[in-house]
């Protein structure tokens, strides 16, 4: 490693340990509860234990460089209420001498735990599926993460937690004095990151605080005991080490029913911790501008609290706050972390002195300044960012985790935001389009006159585009509204009714069930359901849903909406119109009358047709080939296909009597777009590029009535392609 | 198993003995659940007024039934009094008895909580009648079909239970396996289990729809007439078990007279009238999930507004006379419809046979043996458990199924409230899996196959079809949410990682998405800070206001590497113009001549050099309406320089806007050659050169250079065959 990255890096490893050290001191705080201060020391050597493995594990296998991780108070304060459970179980049945080493034992399985979760979690890959966590759902959990961080920071500077019953007692002048002064430094670094919009504020001022603190009591001579009587400083039994907190003879006391009757709580924490390692390493993503690998990390956070938890720590992961000061300093190495782990571990050995340069007041001002700031984050600040029923879920989950719990909070949050969810889908229109066959056709044009006939009787064809997932939430509406519209529907009675499934992504039973009930209006008095467009999943559910079909049915399936309108039509124009659907011969001259309305023009390129026939099944033009003829056809009706690697082969549209086809290719010089498909015997007339330059030679005036006739129409079909991207793009 | 249906239709003679059959029996076991009810009002506390409290169940059962069968949307439905309220009601009653002042006397007591009772019962009345007006029915039309399931599934259960409760004299238990060896109680037990097998071969096999009931009259009379003949003793047929068990004696009704009014303690009244909201809300809500099941069950069509306005006006009527409320009962009105009767005439019936209870007390019901009114129980009950745990299984899809089994399950172990709430959780959290397996990503497609309508000049396009592979376009559909927002990242992040990227522009139209949540604003901010650090721009297109709040709400504000625009043709554009500006600045600001965008259209310098002089110059002004639709005008413009708008009038009046075209385009070309009146106005945003081609210069080019007029109407007809071709790309596209 160069030495202009090192010097950088020792700095940062100098500022960091000393920040993590103080950091950790008050994290570890958290853990205790109610009466239980006497454990200070232990929790407190249990967390510095614990940043000094997490720290150097980091270093060495995060992918973010410079990462400093610590024992953090989100899964401390989450292991807070089961710990405070064991103690009172434990003093009750084994007597008070059982209590610590039962507490580092339940606090060091519940990170190895979390520690093994984490890291199989990261092997497993699996850490993309916390993304799937509702974004107000994290938010809740980080505000109710902060309400008890918040409670344990007034806890340290009280010196005891503080509850509705004791708050009384909390009136003497060096409580008052220390809540001032814990108060003093919260507004301080409040000011401060108003005005200064940098992340580097708190540790600045922790710093300045701890030196002023020091000097204060140099300058003065106040003694260290004194300091401790009144709680200013946190008390250290006379040759009590930091760590190990338990030795092994005493591991016999352990009372493990406590242990294991708080057991049920230990998911909480893990879903707790990775959320809150997802939170931290998106919040440094976004610092850092360096993209994290979520897996990894997780295999590192693992690695950090297998170990941690080993040696009786505390849960942990990656600090934001320190690895951005890090990073800010220019030292985007392993260096930092290590310098770090070896200042947590001389903290350890010299507890007596750490813990009497650092007063109470700024470990719980700090607790409370991180508290308070999660809680202006999430309930304050979220509710201009979200809408208001994404607020009032975060508000919920806050309530429910102050009142009854984390994992009861977590379980309403996310039943919470699934049933928002649910009610903002169920109010999406599903009907993306309802038309009558009267303005929307199907692409056979193989008759002439068809679609004028179709003007008239086409209100008989209902056809309804739907679109999204169809659910409980919208069926009903769905059934109801083309019951409404067939009943409404003014003098025309609804013959067929054709539901385009082609945009709908899934359905459930209740939209089969609302099917069901709009089958029973079929009939021969009633209409012929026609259901198009369904996907495979969308079928075997119809289906399976006991929608019958064929047979006796009026229900028919097609694979989509311009087959199903086909045939309705079809069937339509049979009762009405009959002879439409008939088609009969006519001569070369006729069409070419009809196509480039002129008989002179018609005259004169009727020499240089050429007259092809072919039968049913027979390819007129093969998708793919060079192009240099127009075909008129004059009889028959032929399909054109279009292959598609995707699709396969599809049916595009149906041309017959009067139809011209392949004119697009004729003049773009570019291979056929797509195949001509006899459907049947069909005659038609070809005019190639040599007729195009005999006619141009023999006579011009016609060659330019024939471009312009042929510009003429595909004038005309531009226009109306263009009219159909209108109507679908609305 | 065949649903209950009217498919089995006989002659009038016929339906008629059908629906006297099935009014008889559901008249008696209609009887037989209100003495259930009525007793379990005072079960607790007060036994003293048992007589009293089961008269208000059977006038209340009589008047429901009467009004519903001959008002409800379901003919044949069977309305008497019913569980669920009363359980309500308890509440109300240990309400009012712990209100009661010390030493009030047991009468004082009783005429207290009959006021109270019927007071909630007209304001069960009123609730329902109130919110049938107001349309609120369709509430339990959001209740999942599974849920719907699961309940009719836990209501077969508890109707089997009932119906074997009628034959062992009680609820049963394990404890009732040595009964057996009693051969009174195992004959009668056998004889239930022998009668459900008839019923449901019956059901199977006949064509007639009178064999079913005719078959019940039949075991009926060959009962009555072996009781008679052997003069069995009914006091132990009672005690066997053979007959229903209930003790009816002292005066049935009514409950309490005008007078003794006197002595009601009002306050007691007020302070119980704590307890009336939930029993209101128990009601309502159980009489729509019945009303819903009974739909469900028999296909009728079933209008839930017309249910809650005439069964809460039959409530009203119940609670005048002393009563209790009631609803149409799954068990009930399933037997008669499946009995075949679907006349209005049942529901008269069993309001006549339970009057005839209030008169004559008990011994209407030792007409009926037990076997028979706990085998047709049996018989439905089963019907509902066959259908709901087994048929279904087939017939939905295996979580919905397993949503089934879960309210079955918390039904039978818990309760009712419990298996319905934790149902309608379930298939919640289902569909939001569901959905969140659908993919959000419609279309994935590039500037090479789509652009933007500018490109309306053939050079244009040109230029972009090489180029267009810098721009990646993405087309959401649906509804963005936890669910689904983040493989929308990770999509492009892994597309982008994925080597092939050349893409400059990741474009995200919006157009069809129907609603997005935070969860995808953080998504989104997460891919603006992928693009930061791979060096693409993201484009935002089609955020609809509410859209755009929930972003700018988020903290997503446009930057070097977000852009947001308005639609995909716009983002599309402003994409094109940025790649072009880039890779051929000499296009998007160098000048151009007349003579070089005719030899692009004509592909032909010499045709270009002779038809120039035909074009006449024509400089516009910005804002200046060039074309306006609907004019009959046939000249075709080549734009050499500037920007103009090609927009439509809606319906309204209001411009809308189609595309964009700039230097190199042709305009006016299709009215000129369909000869129509001009379908869209074209209006310049900026200083624009155009050069003007009229009909009578092309028709005087035909006279005098045919070869020229040839050439330009071949060009004319390819730059169209052309445009047609993307059209119908787009089409396709859009279509899919």
């Amino acid at each position: 490693m160069p030495v202009h990255s090192l010097i950088p890096g020792i700095g940062a490893g100098v500022i960091c340990g000393f920040l993590a050290i103080v950091q950790s001191a008050g994290f570890g705080m958290l853990l205790l509860v109610g009466e239980s201060q006497a454990l200070a020391p232990t929790a407190i050597g249990m967390a510095l234990f614990s940043t000094a493995v997490m720290a150097a594990v980091a270093a060495l296998t995060s992918s973010t460089p410079g990462v400093v991780a610590i024992a953090q108070g989100i899964p401390i304060a989450a292991l807070a209420g089961p710990v405070a459970m064991i103690i009172a179980t434990t003093a009750a049945g084994n007597g008070d001498e059982a209590v610590p080493v039962t507490v580092v034992a339940a606090v060091a399985l519940a990170t190895v735990i979390i520690g093994l979760a984490s890291f199989l979690i990261g092997t497993l890959k699996l850490g993309r599926f916390v993304r799937f966590v509702p974004f107000p759902v994290i938010g809740g959990f980080l505000a109710g993460s902060g309400w008890l961080i918040l409670l344990g920071g007034v806890g340290v500077v009280a010196g005891h937690s503080v509850t509705a019953a004791n708050v009384t007692h909390l009136g003497d002048t060096s409580t008052l004095l220390r809540f001032a002064t814990a108060g003093g430094f919260v507004l301080l670094v409040g000011l401060l990151k108003l005005r200064l919009p940098v992340n580097l504020v708190v540790p600045a001022v922790a710093l300045a605080a701890i030196v002023g603190f020091n000097l204060v009591t140099l300058l003065f001579a106040i003694d260290d005991p004194g300091l401790r009587a009144d709680g200013w400083l946190i008390s250290v039994a006379d040759g009590q080490a930091l760590w190990p907190p338990v030795v092994p003879a005493d591991f016999a006391m352990i009372d493990w029913s406590a242990i294991a009757g708080q057991l049920i709580s230990l998911p909480t924490v893990v879903i707790l911790t990775v959320v809150a390692v997802l939170m931290n390493a998106t919040g440094i993503e976004m610092e850092t501008g360096r993209d994290v690998d979520l897996d990894r990390e997780l295999r590192s956070v693992g690695l950090q609290n297998l170990l941690g938890g080993a040696g009786g720590g505390m849960p942990g992961f990656h600090s934001v706050s320190l690895t951005i000061l890090s990073t800010r300093l220019g030292a985007a190495n392993a260096v930092v972390g290590l310098i770090a782990s070896g200042f947590c571990i001389a903290a350890l050995v010299f507890g007596q002195v750490v813990l009497s340069l650092v007063p109470t007041p700024l470990l719980g001002g700090l607790l409370i300044w991180v508290g308070l700031s999660l809680l202006t984050a999430w309930l304050v600040q979220s509710f201009s960012r979200l809408s208001i029923w994404e607020y009032l879920v975060i508000l919920l989950i806050f309530l429910v985790i102050v009142g009854a719990g984390f994992a009861w909070g977590i379980l309403t949050g996310l039943i919470a935001a699934a049933v928002l969810f649910v009610i903002e889908y169920g109010r999406i229109e599903i009907v993306r389009h309802i038309m009558t066959g009267r303005d929307y056709q199907s692409s056979n044009d193989t008759a002439e006159g068809r679609r004028e006939a179709l003007r008239q009787v086409g209100d008989a064809i209902l056809i309804v585009r739907l679109q999204g997932f169809l659910f409980f939430g919208t069926a009903d509406r769905l059934r109801k509204s083309i019951q409404q519209r067939i009943e409404s529907h003014d003098g025309t009675a609804i013959r067929y009714l054709i539901v385009d499934f082609h945009r709908v992504s899934g359905l459930d039973s209740s939209t089969v069930q609302s099917f069901s009930r709009l089958a029973q209006m079929t009939g021969p008095d009633g209409f012929v359901l026609v259901l198009c467009g369904m996907s495979e999943s969308v079928r075997t559910a119809m289906v399976r849903g006991g929608l019958k079909t064929g047979g006796e049915s009026h229900i028919r399936i097609e694979n989509d909406l311009d087959h199903g309108l086909e045939w309705s039509e079809n069937r339509l124009l049979g009762e009405t119109t009959p002879d439409i659907i008939a088609s009969t011969p006519v001569s070369a001259e006729t069409l070419l009358i009809e196509v480039v309305k002129s008989q002179k023009l018609a005259e004169a390129l009727l020499p240089h047709l050429e007259r092809a026939e072919i039968g049913s099944g027979d390819t007129l033009i093969a998708q793919g080939t060079p192009s240099d003829d127009i075909y008129f056809i004059a009889q028959g009706r032929a399909a054109i296909m279009l292959e598609d690697e995707a699709l396969g082969t599809v049916r595009v549209a149906t041309v017959g009597r009067g139809s011209i086809v392949g004119e697009m290719a004729f003049y773009l010089a570019k291979p056929r777009s797509a195949s001509v498909v006899a459907e049947g015997q069909v005659v038609a007339w070809r005019f190639s590029a040599r007729s195009l330059d005999r006619l141009q030679a023999v006579s011009p005036e016609s060659a330019i009535g024939f471009h312009r006739a042929m510009a003429s129409l595909l004038a005309d079909r531009l226009t109306s392609t263009n009219q159909l991207v209108r109507l679908l793009a609305d | 198993m065949a649903p209950a249906g009217t498919d089995r239709k006989g002659t009038a003679t016929g339906r008629l003995f059908t629906a006297v059959v099935a009014g008889l029996i559901c008249g008696i076991l209609a009887v037989v659940l209100s003495i259930g009810a009525g007793s379990l009002l005072f079960s607790l506390t007060l036994d003293t007024h048992l007589a009293a409290t089961v008269g208000m169940a059977l006038a209340a059962t009589a008047l429901i039934s009467l009004v519903v069968g001959l008002t409800s949307s379901i003919p044949g439905a069977v309305a008497p009094v019913q569980e669920v309220p009363v359980i309500g009601l308890t509440a109300v009653v240990v309400a009012v008895q712990s209100a009661m002042p010390e030493g009030a006397s047991h009468d004082a007591t009783f005429v207290t909580v009959v006021v109270a009772v019927v007071l909630s019962t007209l304001v069960a009345g009123i609730v329902a009648a109130g919110l049938g007006l107001v349309r609120g029915g369709a509430i339990v039309r959001f209740v999942p079909y599974p849920v719907v399931g699961g309940f009719l599934a836990g209501t077969g259960w508890l109707i089997v239970l009932g119906g074997f409760g009628l034959v062992f004299g009680h609820t049963p238990g394990v404890d009732d396996i040595g009964r057996l060896q009693n051969l009174s109680f195992a004959t009668n037990l056998g004889l239930t289990l022998l009668f459900v097998v008839l019923l449901a071969t019956i059901e199977a096999r006949a064509t007639s729809s009178l064999v079913l009931p005719g078959a019940i009259l039949i075991t009926l009379l060959i009962f009555n007439l072996v009781v008679v003949t052997t003069a069995i003793d009914p006091v132990s047929l009672h005690d066997d078990g053979w007959l229903v068990r209930v003790s009816m004696d002292g005066n049935l009704w009514p409950p309490i007279a005008l007078a003794d009014l006197a002595v009601v303690e009002w306050r007691a009244v007020a302070l119980a009238m704590i307890a009336m909201p939930t029993m209101v809300f128990m009601t309502v809500l159980s009489q729509l999930m019945n009303d819903t099941g009974i739909e469900l069950e028999t296909r009728a069509d079933v209008d839930l507004d017309r249910e809650l306005r005439t069964n809460g006006a039959a409530n009203l009527l119940a609670g005048v006379v002393g009563g209790m409320p009631g609803f149409p009962s799954v068990s009930l009105t399933l037997l008669a419809r499946r009995l075949g009767a679907t006349s209005r005439l049942v529901g008269v019936l069993v309001a006549a046979v339970a009057v005839g209870a209030l008169l004559l007390g008990s011994t209407v019901l030792d007409l009926i043996p037990t076997f028979l009114l706990g085998g047709m129980l049996i018989w439905i009950g089963g019907g509902l458990l066959v259908q709901w745990l087994f048929a279904s299984y087939r017939r939905l899809d295996r979580w919905e199924y397993l949503v089934i089994v879960l309210i079955f399950g918390v039904i039978v172990g818990v309760g009712f409230a419990q298996g319905i709430f934790l149902g309608l959780v379930a298939a919640v959290i289902l569909f939001v899996i569901q959905y969140g397996r659908v993919d959000t990503m419609r279309l994935w497609l590039t500037g090479r196959d789509y652009q933007s309508s500018a490109a309306a000049s053939e050079e244009r396009r040109k230029l972009l079809t090489a180029l267009g592979d810098a721009i990646v376009i993405i087309r959401l559909q649906g509804f963005l949410f936890f669910g689904t927002a983040d493989r929308l990242r990770r999509a492009v992040e892994r597309y982008a990682a994925s080597g092939e990227a050349s893409a400059r522009f990741v474009l995200i139209d919006f157009g069809r998405v129907t609603g997005i949540d935070s969860s995808t604003v953080l998504s989104l901010t997460r891919l603006v800070q992928v693009a930061e650090r791979d060096g693409f721009i993201v484009v935002l297109s089609s955020l609809t206001t509410e859209h755009g709040n929930a972003q700018q709400r988020g903290g997503l504000l446009p930057g070097p590497n977000l852009h947001f625009g308005s639609d995909i043709d716009a983002s599309l554009r402003w994409c094109e113009d940025a790649l072009l500006t880039e890779a051929h600045p000499e296009f998007v600001t160098g000048p151009r001549t007349l003579m070089a965008l005719l030899t692009g259209l004509m592909s032909d310098e010499a045709m270009a050099a002779r038809i120039a002089p035909h074009f006449e110059a024509r400089d516009i002004p910005p804002d200046t309406c060039f074309i306006e639709q609907g004019a009959v005008s046939d000249d075709i413009f080549l734009v050499e320089s500037g920007h103009a708008a090609v927009q439509v009038r809606s319906a309204t009046g209001q411009p809308v806007r189609l595309a964009t075209i700039g230097p190199g385009a042709i305009a006016g070309e299709l009215a000129y050659y369909l000869q129509t009146p001009r379908t869209a106005s074209v209006v310049s945003e900026e200083d624009m050169k155009l050069w003007r081609l009229s009909r009578a210069s092309i028709d005087q080019l035909r006279a005098e250079a045919p070869e020229v007029a040839l050439a330009l109407h071949q060009a004319m007809a390819t730059m169209l065959a052309g445009r047609l071709d993307g059209t119908n790309r787009v089409l396709r596209f859009m279509a899919d």
